[in-house]
C-alpha cells in the first residue's frame, strides 16, 4: 500500500471520525432538542387535559341544572362528553358504549346535518339547527341545537359543543297552531256572510265574502271607511250605535242596514257588530259580520207587500180605495219615487189615471191607449222596462205593468225611479204578479162602479117611472071621467027624447033608443075596465090574509047572478096572503065570464080547490059555451073578446092574467066546445 | 017635507039640466043655485046671499077643482057647516078618502043611466029635506 493510499485512507477516516462526531453532536442536540418538545408537549398537554377538564366543570357547573342536553363531540363526531340530560334524551350513554352522533341523524336530515356541519367549522358557531334525531329506541324527535368549535390555544378546532333543546312538542304546538291558525283563515275566507275588522271605521281585515259583497277590493277598502259605504240613511243610525260601542254601553249590536256597494247599487244586510277591547276596555276594533239579506228581504218583502196588500184590499169595492192600496204598497215595496195606476177607458179610448203617488201631479192624467210606447202593453199585455238614460229624465228607470183579467187589459202600473236599470226581471215578476192578483178584485170594482152607476141611473129611472105611473093614473082617472061624461050626457039626453016624445015615437025608435043606451053601458063599462087594468100593479098592495070561500060568498051577494046559475064550491078553498082588492077582481072576471058565457038553461059553475105541496091550484069551471081550443093563448090579450057581449068588454081576462102574475102564478085553459070551459089559477103557496 | 036651497056646483050643462030636470019631474019645491066652478061658487057664498042649505059638488072642473073648493069651505067658519054631497064619476080611492077627511057628508058616483041618477037625487034631496039644517044670513 502506498503511502498516498495510506494518505488518502487516513483523510477519510479522519473525515469519517470528524462527520460521525458532527452527526453526533448533532443527534445529541437534535434529541435534546426533542426532548425539550416532548416536554414542552406534556407540559401543552397537562395544560390542555387542565383546561378541558376546568372547561367541562365550569360547562358542567352551567349546563347541570338545565334540562337541555349538553354534548361535546370530537371533530369526528365521537361523543366525548354528554350530560344527564343529553343522557336521558339519546338514551345513550358513553360511559357505557361509544356514541358518534351520526347515528343520531334521522336520515331524511342527513344532508341538512352534513351541511351544518360545513358551515359550523366554517363559521365556528351554528344557531338555530333545527331537525329531527332517533334515539336509540328509535324515537324520532326535534330538535333544537345551537353549536359550537372549541379551539385550542392555537387557535385550531379540536371539537365542537352543542346545546340541544327537545322542541317535538313546541314543533308539533306550533304546527297545530298553523294548522289552526290555516283552518281558522279558511274558514273566515270561505264564510258566506262578509267579516270585516276595522279599527275606527277604518277597514283592517276582509274577507273574500265581504269583498265580493261590497264590490271593493282590499286595497280600496283600506282607502275608504265603513261610513263610506253604509247608505246615507243609515249613516245616523250606525254612528249611534258606534258610540255606544265606544262608551262601553254595549259589546255587540245587531243592526239590518244598506250598504252601497262600489257600482252604486245597494244591498240589505244584517250587520253583527262585536267589540275586541284593550285590557283597558277602551276599544281596540270592530268585527262586522255582513250577511246579504237582499234576496231573503225581498222575498220576504215580496209575500208581505202581497200579504198586505191581499188583506188590505179585501172587501174593499171602491176602485180608488183599490187602487190607493196597490200603488201605495207597491211604492213601499220597490221604494219607488212615482207609481200610478191607470185604467182602461174604452168609451174614450184612454188610459185614465185612477190613483198616483206624486208629489207633482195635481190634475189625474189621460193616456192615449194607443200612443205608441204602450201598444206593446196594452194590446199583447206584456210589461215594458224604459231606462231613461240617454233621455234628460229625472228618473232612472220607469216600468209598465198591464193588469190583466181573462187576457184583456183592464189597467196598467205605472212605477218609476230614480235608479238607472232599477226594473229587472225579478221585480217585475213581482209586479205582475201583483198586477193579476189584484186583477179580479179591481174587475169587480169596476164591474160595482157600472152597477152603482147603471143603478143610480136606475132609481132615477124608476123614480120618473113611480111619477109618470101616477100621472097615468090620474090621467087614467080624468080621462074615464071626461070618456063617461059624454055617456052620462048621451043617456041622459036619449032619455028625455023618449020621455019627451013617448006618443010620437013608433016601435022601431023606441028599440034603436034602447040599442043607444046598450052601446053606452057597454062603452062605459070598456073604460071601467081599462081603468081597473090600468091600475093594477100601480096601486101599492096591501098584503092581508083573505080567506077565498067568504071572499067568493061576498062575490055572490055583490054580483049579478041570474037565477039559473048556481054557483057552488066543491072543497075548502085556501086562505091566501094577498091583496084583497086583487082577488076579488080576479074571481069577479072569472065568474062573471061564466056567468056571461053561459048558454044552459041549468048553468052550473064550481069552484074547486088542487093542493100541491108548493102551489094552490084552484078551477072555475062552467058548463057554458066553451073556447075553441085555438084561442086559448088569445083571450088573455087585452081587447080580445071573442064574443060579442053587450057586458064584454074583452077587457076581463087580461085583468086576470095580469093579476095572476102579479100574484106569481100561472093561468090557463081547459075547454070543450059546448061542454065546458075551466079556468085554472096556480098560485104559490 | 021642507023646500031645500040647493048649491050645485057642476060644469058640465048637461049635468046642470039633469039636476034640474029630476027636481021638476019629481015635482020638488026645491032652488037649484048654478055655479060653473069652485071660484064662483065660493064668491057667491062669499057674497050677499042667503047660504044653500045643501052643496052637491062636482070634482072635475076648471080653475078650483072640488076638493080644492072643499078645503077651503071647510077652514070658513061661517061655511063649514054647510053639508055637502060630493058628485062625481070618478070612484078613486084617494078622492073618496080626501072627500071623507075634509068632512063631506055623502059622495054619489054619478050613473050612466038617467032613471039611475034620477033615483039617487030624489033620495039625497029627500033625506036632506026631513033633515034640521042651520039656517044663517
Amino acid at each position: 500500500m502506498d503511502d498516498e493510499k495510506i494518505k488518502i485512507l487516513e483523510r477519510a477516516l479522519k473525515r469519517e471520525k470528524q462527520a460521525r462526531k458532527q452527526a453526533e453532536l448533532i443527534l445529541e442536540k437534535k434529541s435534546l432538542e426533542l426532548y425539550t418538545i416532548a416536554q414542552e408537549l406534556k407540559i401543552a398537554n397537562e395544560k390542555l387535559g387542565t383546561l378541558l377538564n376546568e372547561k367541562d366543570t365550569q360547562l358542567k357547573g352551567v349546563f347541570e341544572n338545565i334540562n337541555d342536553a349538553y354534548l361535546i363531540m370530537d371533530l369526528g363526531g365521537n361523543v366525548l362528553k354528554m350530560n344527564d340530560s343529553a343522557v336521558d334524551f339519546f338514551e345513550y350513554d358513553i360511559q357505557k358504549e361509544k356514541l358518534n352522533v351520526q347515528n343520531l341523524i334521522y336520515i331524511e336530515d342527513t344532508e341538512y346535518a352534513f351541511n351544518s356541519f360545513g358551515v359550523l367549522l366554517k363559521e365556528g358557531h351554528f344557531s338555530d339547527y333545527t331537525a329531527r334525531i332517533i334515539t336509540k329506541s328509535k324515537k324520532i324527535k326535534w330538535v333544537h341545537i345551537n353549536a359550537s368549535i372549541i379551539f385550542d390555544d392555537k387557535n385550531k378546532p379540536i371539537a365542537a359543543q352543542g346545546i340541544v333543546r327537545d322542541i317535538t312538542e313546541t314543533k308539533f304546538n306550533n304546527e297545530l297552531i298553523e294548522e289552526q291558525k290555516n283552518q281558522l283563515n279558511a274558514i273566515v275566507e270561505n264564510a258566506p256572510f262578509g267579516i270585516a275588522l276595522t279599527q275606527q271605521g277604518s277597514f283592517i281585515k276582509t274577507n273574500k265574502a265581504f269583498i265580493d259583497l261590497i264590490g271593493y277590493n282590499e286595497n280600496e277598502l283600506h282607502t275608504i271607511s265603513i261610513n263610506d259605504i253604509t247608505h246615507p240613511e243609515d249613516v245616523d243610525k250606525s254612528k249611534n250605535l258606534k258610540k255606544s260601542l265606544e262608551k262601553s254601553d254595549l259589546n255587540n249590536f245587531l243592526v239590518h242596514k244598506k250598504y252601497i256597494k262600489k257600482d252604486g247599487s245597494v244591498i240589505w244586510a244584517k250587520t253583527n257588530v262585536s267589540a275586541v277591547r284593550n285590557t283597558n276596555r277602551s276599544l281596540k276594533y270592530e268585527v262586522a259580520i255582513i250577511e246579504d239579506i237582499t234576496s231573503e228581504r225581498e222575498k220576504n218583502l215580496i209575500l208581505d207587500t202581497i200579504q198586505k196588500l191581499t188583506r188590505s184590499i179585501l172587501g174593499k169595492v171602491n176602485i180608488y180605495e183599490i187602487s190607493w192600496e196597490i200603488i201605495s204598497q207597491i211604492a213601499n215595496f220597490l221604494e219607488t219615487d212615482e207609481c200610478s195606476l191607470y185604467l182602461v177607458n174604452k168609451e174614450t179610448n184612454s188610459l185614465d189615471q185612477i190613483t198616483t203617488i206624486n208629489p207633482n201631479t195635481t190634475d189625474p192624467k189621460k193616456i192615449d191607449i194607443r200612443s205608441a210606447e204602450l201598444v206593446d202593453i196594452t194590446n199583447n199585455g206584456l210589461s215594458k222596462i224604459f231606462d231613461n238614460k240617454a233621455s234628460k229624465s229625472v228618473y232612472g228607470s220607469e216600468a209598465f205593468i198591464p193588469i190583466l183579467n181573462e187576457n184583456i187589459v183592464i189597467g196598467i202600473i205605472h212605477c218609476k225611479h230614480r235608479q238607472n236599470n232599477f226594473f229587472n226581471k225579478s221585480n217585475i215578476n213581482t209586479l205582475e204578479n201583483i198586477a193579476s192578483l189584484v186583477a179580479i178584485q179591481l174587475k169587480s170594482a169596476i164591474h160595482l162602479r157600472a152597477r152603482n152607476k147603471a143603478e143610480k141611473e136606475n132609481i132615477t129611472l124608476l123614480k120618473q117611472l113611480e111619477k109618470n105611473n101616477l100621472e097615468l093614473q090620474e090621467y087614467a082617472h080624468i080621462v074615464s071621467h071626461d070618456l063617461k061624461s059624454p055617456l052620462r050626457s048621451i043617456n041622459a039626453l036619449v032619455s028625455w027624447i023618449r020621455e019627451d016624445n013617448q006618443d010620437i015615437l013608433d016601435n022601431v025608435s023606441l028599440s034603436n033608443m034602447d040599442l043607444i043606451d046598450t052601446t053606452l053601458e057597454k062603452m062605459e063599462q070598456l073604460i071601467s075596465d081599462i081603468l081597473i087594468y090600468s091600475s093594477i100593479g100601480n096601486k101599492e098592495t096591501k098584503k092581508e090574509n083573505v080567506n077565498l070561500n067568504l071572499l067568493i060568498e061576498e062575490l055572490k051577494q055583490i054580483m049579478f047572478v041570474p037565477t039559473n046559475i048556481q054557483i057552488n064550491i066543491l072543497n075548502e078553498l085556501p086562505t091566501l096572503n094577498a091583496d084583497r082588492i086583487k082577488l076579488q077582481q080576479l074571481f069577479q072576471n072569472l065568474i062573471s065570464n061564466a056567468i056571461k058565457f053561459n048558454d044552459k038553461k041549468e048553468g052550473i059553475i064550481d069552484i074547486s080547490l088542487i093542493e100541491e105541496k108548493k102551489n094552490y091550484t084552484i078551477s072555475v069551471r062552467d058548463n057554458g059555451i066553451g073556447i075553441d081550443e085555438k084561442y086559448f093563448k088569445q083571450i088573455f090579450k087585452i081587447f080580445n073578446s071573442l064574443k060579442e057581449s053587450k057586458e064584454s068588454s074583452g077587457i076581463g081576462l087580461s085583468i086576470v092574467k095580469k093579476i095572476v102574475d102579479l100574484l106569481g102564478g100561472e093561468v090557463w085553459i081547459e075547454s070543450e066546445m059546448n061542454v065546458f070551459t075551466a079556468f085554472f089559477i096556480k098560485i104559490p103557496k | 017635507m021642507s023646500s031645500l036651497s040647493i048649491l050645485l056646483v057642476e060644469d058640465d050643462t048637461i049635468e046642470v039640466m039633469k039636476l034640474n030636470r029630476t027636481i021638476s019631474k019629481l015635482n020638488l019645491n026645491h032652488t037649484v043655485i048654478e055655479m060653473k066652478n069652485g071660484e064662483l061658487a065660493l064668491e057667491y057664498l062669499n057674497g050677499d046671499h042667503k047660504l044653500p042649505d045643501i052643496i052637491l059638488l062636482d070634482l072635475n072642473m076648471p080653475k078650483l077643482n072640488g076638493i080644492d073648493f072643499l078645503s077651503i069651505l071647510k077652514e070658513d067658519n061661517e061655511l063649514k057647516h054647510i053639508p055637502t054631497i060630493i058628485l062625481t064619476t070618478s070612484c078613486n080611492q084617494k078622492d073618496l078618502q080626501e072627500c071623507y077627511n075634509l068632512g063631506v057628508t055623502g059622495y054619489i058616483l054619478k050613473p050612466l043611466r038617467y032613471e039611475e041618477y034620477v033615483t039617487k037625487i030624489e033620495k039625497i034631496v029627500a033625506y036632506w029635506s026631513i033633515n034640521e039644517l042651520i039656517q044663517k044670513k
